[in-house]
């Protein structure tokens, strides 16, 4: 049982007086349970990844409830810390092989208990940015990287930055909106370096007017 | 479909195994959802929060809704909880925005889905979604789904119900 006390709350809209009841962590508990019943029956593998890290956990805040300084500064340094890079030491790959992924949205997802069968998963970037300027077929969940290397340059540093972007977001903006794909095992070093050279190499058509 | 369990003999496998219909066979489940549903076309949105039970599954609706999980740290807040957004080209309703859940909810679910040439319930937009998210296969009925209901449904209180509604 959650609640041992049943207070007579109305309506939300007296939450005020019942504004512990339920309080926080039995809610946490209550819904916890939900979820793993939820997916009760699928192999534990895949159970696994509804299973939160701390700082997917500190990420699950409404945008009303910020934040704190010290917390904001665990998740980014959690970040800093996850960094891998190729093993050549290469940032910036192929910008055409970073091309085929950076459409691509495909992996990972699950249908009746299988995993879809693919060569390798995408990159999912146009999902969420606009990269090249002719491709209308865009999101705006992140903001448009059109003319991005044009605009940057393609320096080490921009590339560093880039390819840190993308290996895990939360390093340069805690709990971002944009999946930490190199962390999370989704896409490999390389993989993410040639998804680097699509954005900053200058012979793009991200790039191109 | 506690009813159609504990009065009328069916099963819960019978149930599940029906629960979305395909090319080849209609789901029984899915016809009958969106008969009951526009049953009460004309009618608002009143969803009742008397109970200390519903409280508590509005409240487990709402933790679902922010928490985020999988190889891509979704929660349904990240695609749903800004105005004007869009995945490609697909926009996103803001559900943040009592008005958005309100037309979502009172004339959105039960919806023929164009894409999928036949009608689809809450379950399966769940489903879906769900299935975005690179979790595993979301339980028909669970808890959690209906938990995650509870939290839109409420919301959606005052919206004027006419259902089936139609998507993409
Ligand atoms: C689910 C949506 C989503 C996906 C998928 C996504 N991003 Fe992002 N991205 C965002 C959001 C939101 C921001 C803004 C907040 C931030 O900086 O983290 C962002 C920011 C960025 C930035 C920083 C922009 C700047 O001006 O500094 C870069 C670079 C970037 N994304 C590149 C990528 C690339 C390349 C991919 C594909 C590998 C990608 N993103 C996939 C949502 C996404
Ligand atoms: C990766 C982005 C993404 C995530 C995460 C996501 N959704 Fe969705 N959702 C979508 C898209 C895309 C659509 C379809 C919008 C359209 O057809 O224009 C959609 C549609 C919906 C709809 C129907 C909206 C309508 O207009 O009728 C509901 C309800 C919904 N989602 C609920 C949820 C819930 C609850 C969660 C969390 C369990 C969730 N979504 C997570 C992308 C997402």
């Amino acid at each position: 049982m959650i609640c041992k006390k049943l207070l007579p709350c109305i309506a939300l809209g007296l939450a005020a007086s019942c504004a512990t009841f339920p309080d926080a962590p039995n809610v946490a508990l209550s819904a916890e349970e939900m979820i793993e019943a939820a997916y009760a029956g699928a192999p534990d593998v895949l159970v696994k990844r509804a299973v939160q890290d701390a700082d997917q956990k500190l990420c699950s805040r409404p945008a009303s409830e910020k934040l704190s300084s010290e917390e904001a500064e665990r998740v980014t340094s959690s970040a800093k810390a996850s960094m891998r890079y190729p093993s050549s030491g290469k940032l910036a790959g192929d910008w055409k092989a970073g091309e085929q992924l950076v459409s691509n949205a495909a992996g990972m997802r699950i249908r009746d208990g299988r995993i879809e069968q693919v060569n390798e998963n995408g990159a999912l970037c146009v999902n969420c940015h606009a990269l090249d300027p002719k491709d209308l077929n865009v999101g705006n969940l992140g903001p448009a990287l059109t003319g991005y290397g044009a605009q940057h340059g393609n320096s080490d540093a921009v590339i560093k930055y880039t390819y840190e972007k993308i290996y895990n977001a939360w390093a340069y903006y805690p709990c971002s909106n944009m999946p930490r794909l190199g962390h999370n095992g989704y896409l490999t070093p390389e993989q993410i370096a040639h998804v680097v050279a699509y954005p900053v190499d200058l012979q793009s058509p991200v790039n191109r007017k | 479909m506690t009813c159609m369990i504990d009065l009328q003999g069916f099963t819960r496998e019978d149930i599940i195994r029906d629960r979305f219909g395909s090319l080849d066979k209609d789901s029984d489940m899915e016809a009958l959802v969106s008969f009951i549903g526009s049953k009460s076309n004309g009618m608002r949105m009143n969803v009742p929060m008397r109970h200390a039970k519903e409280y508590e599954r509005y409240k487990a609706g709402e933790y679902i809704f922010h928490r985020r999980a999988g190889p891509l740290d979704f929660s349904c807040a990240t695609c749903h909880s800004e105005e004007g957004k869009r995945i490609r080209l697909q926009e996103l309703p803001n559900m943040t925005d009592p008005k958005q859940v309100q037309i979502v909810i009172s004339t959105g679910w039960p919806a023929y889905r164009g894409t999928q040439a036949t009608v689809r319930t809450m379950q399966h937009r769940l489903y879906d979604c769900n299935w975005q998210m690179r979790l595993p296969d979301l339980g028909y009925a669970s808890d959690m789904s209906v938990a995650l209901t509870s939290y839109l449904n409420y919301r959606a209180n005052g919206g004027v119900i006419q259902l089936p509604g139609v998507r993409r």
